[in-house]
């Protein structure tokens, strides 16, 4: 098995970038799928898998031995470059346990890096956050939420609506309901 | 004056007509999917989700599902605004309002002389005629939380921040009580009910330099407590030996063979004569116990073994003295141990180090089925020129030399894993500080060779060290 390979992510628009292992592999969707990948290798390739991406690639394997192909069916190229230069940015370094407890309160704030790397239109952030979500990118899934969460944070509901381009669909009557409901919440 | 008009028209025409839901972009707040959005609004504080809520109905949906996941109550008032908000909702209605899976009281329920409250409180118990009811009850912020309790079913969580002396759980509150009291035939409720029924973690914190003992009955109406938190408490002969809440946790049968005495009246506590032999053998359901600022009386430790046989993780933060540390040989099962090494008693215990610690490390051998051990807040800073041996007094008295001695004995335990975590970021703006900064990796020196597993931790990442 040789660890030279090239892997090539596709977006969906067809387009091609050819990456380092180590920087495909922040993406712990393609990291387990290259993990797949090559064991069955080992077991001279007897891959009956149901996984359609995991197949997708692997018939490109056979094709050409050097180059694993790994389509992204949900990630525009304009979105894709940005997704990998944020890899490449953090190629070295390790993240605390992937896993690590969702609920934990306390999480530490926003990266100077990412916050400028995510300083981008609205669009185009929530378009990273899908795809970070869907490569499974842990951290830049929760940079990009708390780049939202910075956007809303202290605003009044007028406010955000505005920001955000949202419609109001309560009743004068329901809002006061909500406002009554949430006052134990509300700091005098 | 023609835009008044205009919005007034607006407001009668958008009453008249039936709204058409809005049509939203692919890619648009609205559009992300719930579990994103949680992502997005798990970081914002209280007053922008309330915000939130009133923004539209799917956002609403999910910013009070943040905002009722986990609550913290700091006045009657509010407890009684949140009652309140339940009381006018049902489940079927709003489910997420009853979805609170922890609940942080920062009053002192025990105290039922508490402010003047002129809301009515609807069903929960006290509106229909406030006249006739016990005046007494309005104002009671013990009944309010009790009627809180009822309604919570999926609380796994409870933390009461101000216990006082006079915080008393009547025995109606007991789950034995309560299983006895709601279910004809007990024998139908089964341990894994109780499971289901029982508060998971609960921390009982009084106020600094108070030291409340801990009683049975603060424990009684949670169940079988998976994990307990103490602060500022007390444990002593008396907190152990009433087992009342507890259950035979290998075989649950309780039920099946109720207590006696829990159907009858409390007569006082019942001193160590006056238990049953029987009742010796019973644990409690803990498995994870942290004691912060709280003490063991001596007269206590012998009971410990017993009580908290089913603890496995052990965590103690701000050790008082000497005795407390070593209670923790009375742990016979724990595999998790955390320590935090800025203790008052490390100040004096690490200085003066030739003399205790051996004691100390002879405690860490004497527990057999230790895998881990964490020191919470080590001061990994000027490590960089640690002298191998004390030239000086003044050598022996520092930090870093105590740090370092302690550390080449702990690697001699074997197959243990060492988790070091240090309180706050080195340098600002700078994600991984350890990871660039090798000084502190000379006072990890010890652990080579010696095939424990160090791992290093601090908030924002990890960096493992592999002696």
């Amino acid at each position: 098995m040789s660890k030279e390979k090239k892997i090539v992510i596709v977006s969906s628009d067809n387009e091609k970038f050819t990456v380092d292992r180590k920087v495909a592999e922040k993406s712990i969707l393609i990291k387990n799928m290259l993990e797949d990948l090559l064991s069955n290798e080992d077991h001279n390739g007897d891959n009956d898998d149901d996984n359609e991406l995991l197949r997708d690639a692997a018939a490109v394997d056979n094709n050409d031995l050097d180059v694993i192909e790994i389509p992204t069916p949900n990630v525009r190229s304009t979105v894709l470059k940005l997704i990998i230069e944020w890899c490449e940015h953090y190629k070295d370094i390790s993240f605390p346990d992937e896993n690590q407890d969702e609920d934990s309160k306390k999480t530490p704030p926003i990266d100077e890096w990412d916050k400028n790397f995510l300083n981008v239109d609205q669009e185009m952030l929530y378009e990273i956050i899908l795809a970070a979500n869907y490569l499974n990118i842990r951290p830049l899934l929760y940079s990009g939420c708390k780049m939202v969460a910075e956007m809303i944070r202290g605003k009044s509901p007028e406010e955000i609506r505005k920001t955000f381009n949202i419609v109001n669909d309560f009743s004068p009557e329901e809002e006061a309901a909500i406002r009554r409901e949430n006052e134990w919440a509300e700091d005098r | 004056m023609k835009k008044l008009q205009l919005m007034g028209l607006k407001k009668k025409f958008s009453k008249k007509v039936p709204k058409e839901p809005v049509v939203y972009p692919e890619i648009h707040l609205v559009s992300l999917p719930d579990e994103i959005l949680t992502l997005i609004f798990k970081n914002l504080d209280k007053k922008t989700l309330c915000a939130l809520s009133q923004i539209n109905k799917r956002l609403q949906a999910v910013s009070q599902k943040t905002l009722y996941r986990a609550i913290r109550v700091s006045s009657t008032l509010k407890l009684l605004q949140l009652c309140r908000t339940l009381d006018r909702n049902s489940v079927e209605q709003k489910p997420w309002l009853y979805a609170i899976d922890s609940l942080q009281l920062d009053i002192d329920i025990g105290n039922s002389a508490n402010e003047f409250i002129s809301v009515s409180i609807g069903k929960l118990g006290y509106s229909s005629s406030i006249k006739s009811t016990n005046y007494k009850d309005l104002l009671n912020t013990f009944n309010l939380y009790k009627n809180l309790m009822t309604h919570l079913l999926s609380l796994n969580s409870i933390s009461l921040t101000q216990v006082s002396p006079r915080l008393n759980f009547p025995i109606e509150c007991s789950l034995y009580y309560k299983v006895n009291d709601r279910i004809e035939c007990p024998k139908n409720y089964t341990y894994d009910d109780l499971r289901r029924d029982s508060i998971k973690t609960v921390r009982l914190e009084s106020q600094d330099g108070i030291s409340i003992p801990l009683r049975s009955h603060l424990l009684w109406s949670f169940g079988l407590i998976k994990e307990l938190i103490l602060r500022n408490m007390n444990i002593d002969e008396e907190s152990l030996v009433d087992t009342r809440y507890l259950v035979d946790a290998s075989s649950g049968n309780w039920i099946i063979d109720p207590i006696n005495q829990i159907t009858q009246p409390i007569t006082g506590f019942p001193t160590i004569d006056t238990i049953p032999k029987h009742k010796k053998s019973y644990h409690s359901p803990i498995e994870k116990l942290t004691l912060n600022a709280t003490t063991v009386s001596s007269s206590a430790l012998h009971f410990l073994r017993n009580y908290f046989h089913n603890v496995t993780e052990l965590c103690l933060l701000n050790i008082k003295n000497l005795h407390d540390l070593a209670s923790i040989t009375y742990f016979p099962n724990i595999k998790a141990l955390t320590i935090d090494l800025d203790s008052k008693i490390f100040w004096n215990f690490l200085n003066d180090f030739p003399v205790q610690f051996d004691s100390f490390f002879s405690v860490l051998c004497s527990l057999h089925k230790i895998q881990t051990i964490t020191f919470v807040n080590v001061k990994f800073f000027n490590l960089s020129l640690i002298p191998r041996e004390p030239v000086n007094e003044l050598d022996y008295n520092s930090y870093k030399v105590s740090i370092y001695r302690l550390f080449t004995h702990l690697g001699r335990i074997e197959n243990v894993s060492f988790i070091l975590t240090t309180p706050k970021r080195i340098t600002a703006n700078t994600r991984y500080p350890l990871f660039m900064n090798r000084d502190w990796l000379s006072i990890l020196w010890p652990f080579v060779d010696t095939g424990c597993k160090v791992s290093i931790k601090y908030d924002e990442g990890s960096y493992e060290f592999q002696g």
